[in-house]
């Protein structure tokens, strides 16, 4: 960046108004990370004393265990679905293989366009027309619609930025269309999907509606046994699982943040992207 | 591009690959779309129970005044929402997209944190800062709202939801202003403009599309936030959301249920395509673009 | 037999012709270059040669034999691709070898010959980087490498020069040439850089508007376009709208703004309204005015010079408003040569090319 004059706009007012952002932004979370160091057996900022007594808990506690398993394994779940539906269509998508291509792309976005309360209501009343009570695999499928979106437009932007001319110079160079794809394009965009499914997975793992909605008391996932623990009796220990995934998404920032950064944001004279 | 592109049979299976997302749309999405269409138009008997056709359910949605309050609320609450946090969201993005690097990676991560966290832990932190002797409403006490907190009001309710979208509004931003050609700025003040003056003639004008597109994006996310409202709100102040799964899950009113939820959908979807028309000729590729 | 030949190649996009029944024929270890501004179809060409464009009509024979249901994987053609399309995340090594590779040919043996192509292009002390970490030039040497290990009889090469200074490109362009006759390969190269196209050329192909308009060593597409257009597309000309007319002795002669020109070519087929071709490279400049006036000569006055280095590029405008260009030769500068003085402009009849207009 060159060296440059500040208005006074910039050199006094913006760092106060991020700053006072920053701490906006931040402030609930440094809160449940704080009130869950509390001695006091009911939520208190600032905390009163230090325990770890909380973390022990919740991590000791069953029905914690239990539904944080269930989020991860219905979370791995619908991404995978996500995955396995949503690949092809933006493989094919992404080289306008079909007519109507840029059509289908925006139809395959309108999940995340519609409010999820409205297709969560019809999937209650389906499975309440149907008489059973909503499967396990229920949710899954529900929670798929709602992260495919993020795949599909994940992997086709990776897939758009890839130089025609790469597929091109190895089938010239004798590869068939098979090597050309595992050897080629996927590597080149691995990064991309990877990134993708994890946002989705993420998307998936975080999601309250669907779960509630679907799932009776008996397959809570840990969205709905916080929201449960925390509409009808709170305590710190709840802080405490929260602080959990507060420092998970922390990791993730902090490593997707660098990533991001890291990323040559333009390509000089045409030439390719660093493989580095 | 390959040589069999233009044969009929090729085109066909070209399809095949689309069958697996067609599909799964079709019968965990449309179907059920159709059916909340429907049952919107079905009468109530009693909980759970349902008769013949009837347009009551919009009728009464939209004469009654506690329901019509209840979609008057979410629109104005997603109204508020949008405009906050373009105001909040513009110098944090302005930061992000001109600052030094370290800055930068700062700010992500500020921003990325709150996004990847669900919304229920992060309605949950407000809930805690807002209780009745919690800091802020201490803090807020002078400011009207007095000693009784932001617990169950319309402002606590609209500063939660803010935190909730604010990510989605920087990140929408962020894209607008960090395409915007540099070279415009010093051109500008090479011709004469100031710092302030160049940002009010160039960069803010040049950024309106892009606060424009990140306002319909929150707007339309805000008029069907179900966890902050829940949470924050809980029955004192209710929105369309949280009115939805009342009747749906508590009152077993599934017709009503449904008329709201088909309006609500139909203001979210009508915001959507002018969002998605405007983005695409913006360039701004929207929140949903950036974190995709 | 030709090693390459067009029979007749036609694409249609639409209802756009951006190949018009298109034939040529390329011998066996010949450089041909195709010349085109954008648009004029050479790209095209190009590419239903390699196979990633299915013609709409013609044929595209390899030795004799017709490769267009060949599929592009197995026509054995090597490209050089414009931005080289260089696998980002393979190296230099793995780039180069990949053909062979492919080829499933023995280890060993791989390694052999990747090491050859690399010292041939002198890359062995780059050959564990990954493209993103060299040069422009450097990757354009890979790409070269990466085609040529494969041994194909034809390389077809996309204006692989033009994203590289002019220093690289003429350093480069050796090279290449030297390769190419080193290897015997059969080269088509397209480029739109009229100097690229005459340097490395046995023949250069001139493309026009989907269709080839003339096709020759590069001095005789040079000296005897077929075209006006061609003649512009190829450097710097004068192109001088004349009338027949006939001499004192009985003799043919041309006028062009009263100015008299003789020429050596037959004026027989010319026309009403013949064209000459006047390089400025054969106009020679003197001071003053004409002493007697004479065919091939006109008296004007120096309206401007362009200094280029090796030559200086002169306008000489005459009474009547004509402009004519004149290249004056490398040397110590005249000192009384400067704008606004009368000169005489004047050039043998062999330099008079009559070409259609």
């Amino acid at each position: 960046m060159t060296r440059r004059l500040l208005s006074w706009a910039e050199s006094a007012v913006l760092p106060v108004v991020v700053t006072v952002l920053v701490a906006f932004l931040a402030a609930p979370l440094v809160v449940l990370v704080a009130t869950a160091f509390t001695q006091t057996p009911y939520l208190s900022f600032p905390p009163d004393g230090f325990t770890l007594r909380w973390f022990e808990g919740v991590l000791s506690d069953p029905t914690w265990r239990a539904a944080a398993w269930n989020s991860l394994i219905i979370a791995a779940m619908s991404v995978g679905v996500a995955a396995v539906v949503g690949a092809p269509a933006a493989i094919v998508l992404a080289r306008r293989g079909v007519r109507f291509a840029p059509s289908l792309t925006l139809l395959i976005m309108i999940p995340i366009m519609v409010p999820s309360i409205m297709y969560v209501l019809g999937l209650m009343l389906g499975y309440n027309e149907l008489d059973v009570s909503v499967p396990t695999w229920g949710i899954v499928l529900a929670l798929a619609v709602l992260t495919t979106p993020y795949l599909v437009r994940t992997l086709m932007a990776a897939l758009e930025q890839l130089d025609p001319a790469l597929e091109e110079a190895a089938l010239s160079l004798g590869a068939s269309r098979l090597r050309i794809w595992v050897e080629i394009l996927l590597p080149n965009v691995a990064k991309s999907f990877f990134s993708g499914v994890s946002l989705a997975f993420i998307l998936a793992f975080d999601e309250l509606v669907v779960p509630l909605f679907l799932a009776g008391p008996d397959v809570p996932t840990l969205p709905v046994r916080i929201y449960s623990s925390v509409a009808y009796n709170v305590d710190p220990s709840v802080a405490a699982v929260s602080s959990l995934l507060v420092l998970v998404s922390a990791l993730v920032a902090v490593l997707s943040a660098r990533d991001n950064l890291r990323k040559p944001t333009t390509r000089k004279d045409g030439a390719p992207d660093g493989g580095a | 591009m390959t040589a069999g592109r233009n044969r009929g049979g090729a085109r066909r299976a070209a399809w095949l690959p689309l069958a697996p997302v067609l599909t799964l749309y079709a019968i965990q999405f449309v179907v059920p779309m159709a059916l909340v269409a429907v049952t919107s138009f079905r009468r109530h008997e009693s909980a759970g129970e349902m008769g013949g056709f009837t347009t009551d359910n919009f009728a009464k949605v939209l004469q009654d005044p506690y329901y019509l309050g209840m979609l008057g609320r979410s629109l104005a609450l997603a109204g508020e929402t949008a405009l906050l946090t373009a105001v909040l969201g513009y110098p944090i993005a302005y930061a992000l997209a001109r600052g030094p690097r370290w800055l930068k990676v700062v700010l992500l991560v500020v921003v990325m944190v709150p996004l990847m966290t669900s919304s229920v832990v992060r309605s949950f932190g407000w809930m805690v800062l807002f209780a009745r002797d919690g800091i802020f409403s201490t803090l807020a006490g002078p400011l009207g709202d007095g000693p009784a907190g932001l617990m169950y009001t319309s402002t606590g309710v609209l500063l939660a939801t803010a935190h909730v979208l604010l990510p989605f509004m920087v990140l929408t931003l962020y894209g607008v202003l960090d395409r915007l050609n540099p070279t415009l700025v010093q051109a500008s003040m090479n011709l004469g403009a100031s710092r302030t003056g160049t940002f009010l003639r160039i960069t803010l004008p040049l950024s309106m599309n892009g606060v424009v597109a990140g306002m319909l994006l929150v707007f339309a996310t805000a008029t069907s936030a179900f966890v902050t409202p829940q949470l924050i709100g809980g029955t004192r102040y209710r929105v369309a959301a949280t009115e939805i799964y009342e009747q749906s899950i508590n009152l077993l009113n599934w017709p009503l249920a449904s008329a709201m939820a088909v309006l609500l959908v139909a203001v979210a979807l009508l915001t959507m395509a002018v969002y998605t028309r405007l983005s695409r000729d913006s360039g701004a590729s929207g929140a949903t673009g950036i974190i995709g | 037999m030709a090693e390459l030949e067009l029979v007749g190649l036609s694409k249609r996009y639409g209802r756009d012709l951006v190949l018009d029944d298109v034939s040529l024929s390329v011998q066996e270890g010949e450089l041909v270059t195709v010349l085109g501004q954008s648009g004029s179809g050479k790209t095209t060409m190009l590419r239903s040669i390699a196979g990633f464009v299915t013609p709409s009509g013609g044929d595209v024979l390899v030795h004799g034999r017709s490769v267009l249901n060949a599929p592009i994987n197995q026509r054995g053609i090597g490209i050089v691709f414009q931005n080289y399309a260089l696998f980002p995340h393979l190296s230099v090594r793995q780039n180069v070898g990949y053909g062979l590779r492919v080829r499933r040919l023995p280890r060993h043996e791989i390694r052999e010959r990747v090491d050859r192509e690399l010292d041939r292009v002198m890359l062995t002390p780059y050959a564990d980087r990954k493209p993103g970490q060299l040069s422009g030039g450097q990757q354009q040497r890979v790409a070269v490498a990466r085609a040529l290990v494969l041994r194909p009889r034809i390389v077809l090469f996309d204006e692989p020069f033009s994203n590289l200074d002019a220093m690289l490109r003429e350093s480069l362009r050796r090279e290449l040439r030297d390769l190419q006759k080193r290897l015997r390969f059969t080269a088509m190269f397209v480029t739109h850089d009229q100097r690229e196209a005459m340097a490395l050329a046995d023949r250069v192909a001139v493309m026009r508007g989907g269709r080839l308009v003339q096709m020759g060593a590069p001095t005789d597409v040079y000296e005897r376009p077929a075209h006006r257009a061609i003649a512009e597309l190829l450097g710097r000309a004068n192109l001088l709208d004349c009338e027949p007319a006939t001499g004192e002795d009985g003799r043919a002669l041309l006028r062009w703004r009263g100015h008299t020109l003789r020429t050596d070519d037959d004026l027989a087929g010319a026309g009403a309204d013949p064209c000459v071709l006047l390089r400025p490279e054969y106009v020679a400049v003197r001071p003053g005015a004409p002493d007697p006036p004479a065919p091939n000569q006109l008296g004007g006055v120096l309206s401007s010079v362009e200094y280029h280095g090796s030559s200086r590029l002169a306008v000489i405008t005459e009474p009547g408003g004509g402009t004519l260009l004149a290249d004056l030769r490398a040397g110590p500068a005249d000192p009384y040569l400067a704008p606004g003085d009368p000169v005489t402009a004047s050039w043998p009849a062999a330099a008079v090319r009559v070409i259609g207009s």
